[in-house]
């Protein structure tokens, strides 16, 4: 490092030694650009589409008019937003949105704890690293190449339907049902599950483990008192990522399935009543702004 | 740690994910050299046909440059940016940590087509 030293002096010098003795103002300035990026175009545009959610939609024009008002919040809570009771479409919606992002998350959570389990723990160092480049390659495919090979795989004539027809169930058809959306959902998230699980196994250190077997506890006990406390920052982390995703999806409905979600709700009022749209686009936030703030108790942001 | 017995189902079951991980792609893979237009299981003809198709298709030209450029662009920005937050973030604890961190986490979490209604 000696050769690449700037001269004694000079501003490059005097700046990287101002910079070591300000470390606040050196992490202010790193932060600076990532934050105002984040401000601008986060807070700045969802503060606009909160307003959004008093506008109105002019019946004559058709354009939103920025006349303030809760009528929006009185369409989606049954007449009158005071009662805080959601009328019955945009109850079912979420709640059918809701129930599908919780199974696709414990499923996801099943299927991903022992393949991670085995990569961090279990296999050689080689396995491992190549157990790990499998999980993330499905990744690399575009996110509507996974959904379309899911379509193929469901639709009727496709290799699920010869599957079942092979176990002998001739009277049973996956196209465009729930459980379908269920498949391909925990299919395009697993990977992001069984990522931060892995890390937080990984993390866990031989000594602890060591210790606690020399304390007398048997596999068993050191794995429900030692490793699952360590991991549960991970599958949390990884809970954020398969709830939230599904909760926000509105391809894999249209494509696969048949059931309205929050994004369906959304994409269809875009165009005609941007205020509605986005008076309904405030649900999930909510959802998600409650399971984000309940998931960082646990730990979960250091393990994303 | 854990049983031979425990290892050998570990092992199964990684190798199943893994299988649920790869089979839909191989079945795209597979349907590209299908040359029968209806789908049946499993495909019966084989042609590279669609490949010749979808080369000399001019509509896929465009959105592809397009994509290109859009995907240039926000790798540049998202690594300019992403890094410098990482930098600032994983080496030391300072108040106001927890709610930059927080505030980072938001749109990996909020619904895209929320971010998508907000910023349009």
């Amino acid at each position: 490092m000696a050769t690449t030293e700037a001269p004694r002096g000079s501003i490059r010098r005097r700046s990287s030694s101002f910079f070591f003795r300000h470390p606040k103002t050196r992490r202010g300035l790193t932060l600076a650009a990532p934050l105002t990026w984040m401000l601008v175009v986060y807070l700045v545009s969802l503060l606009l589409l909160l307003a959004n959610a008093f506008w109105r939609v002019d019946s004559l024009t058709s354009t939103v008019v920025r006349d303030w008002g809760w009528r929006n919040f009185d369409t989606v809570f049954s007449g009158n937003w005071r009662t805080a009771f959601l009328e019955r479409t945009y109850y079912l919606i979420s709640l059918h949105t809701v129930v599908m992002a919780a199974l696709v998350t414990i499923a996801d959570i099943v299927f991903a704890f022992p393949i991670a389990f085995f990569a961090a723990r279990v296999a050689s160092p080689r396995a491992r690293s190549a157990i790990m480049i499998a999980v993330v390659i499905p990744l690399w495919a575009n996110y509507l190449v996974r959904v379309f090979a899911w379509k193929a795989m469901l639709e009727g004539g496709g290799p699920a339907e010869a599957f079942l027809h092979a176990i002998g169930l001739t009277d049973v058809s996956l196209t465009g049902t729930t459980l379908a959306m269920w498949f391909t959902y925990c299919y395009l998230w697993l990977p992001y599950a069984i990522l931060p699980i892995y890390a937080s196994l990984e993390r866990v250190p031989d000594s602890l483990i060591d210790a606690s077997g020399d304390l007398g506890a048997h596999t068993g006990t050191t794995f429900r008192r030692v490793v699952l406390p360590l991991a549960i920052p991970g599958i949390v982390a990884g809970s954020i990522f398969t709830f939230s995703l599904t909760l926000g999806d509105y391809i894999v409905p249209q494509l696969v399935g048949k059931g309205s979600f929050f994004g369906n709700a959304i994409s269809s009022l875009y165009v005609s009543n941007p205020p509605l749209a986005a008076t309904i686009a405030l649900l999930p936030l909510i959802v998600v702004f409650v399971y984000l703030a309940l998931a960082r108790r646990t730990g979960a942001f250091e393990a994303l | 740690m854990g049983g031979r017995g425990l290892r050998w189902l570990l092992r199964i079951t990684s190798a199943a994910v893994l299988t649920f991980l790869y089979v839909p792609l191989v079945v795209v893979v597979l349907n590209a050299f299908n040359k029968d237009q209806v789908v049946s299981w499993p495909p019966s003809l084989f042609t590279t046909s669609w490949f010749t198709v979808a080369w000399h298709n001019a509509n896929l030209r465009q959105p592809f440059v397009n994509s290109f450029i859009i995907g240039i662009l926000a790798t540049l920005i998202a690594l300019t940016l992403g890094t410098l937050a990482s930098f600032a973030m994983a080496r030391a604890r300072f108040f106001g940590r927890d709610t930059i961190s927080f505030a980072l986490v938001l749109p990996i979490a909020f619904p895209g087509i929320v971010t998508a209604l907000a910023l349009s």
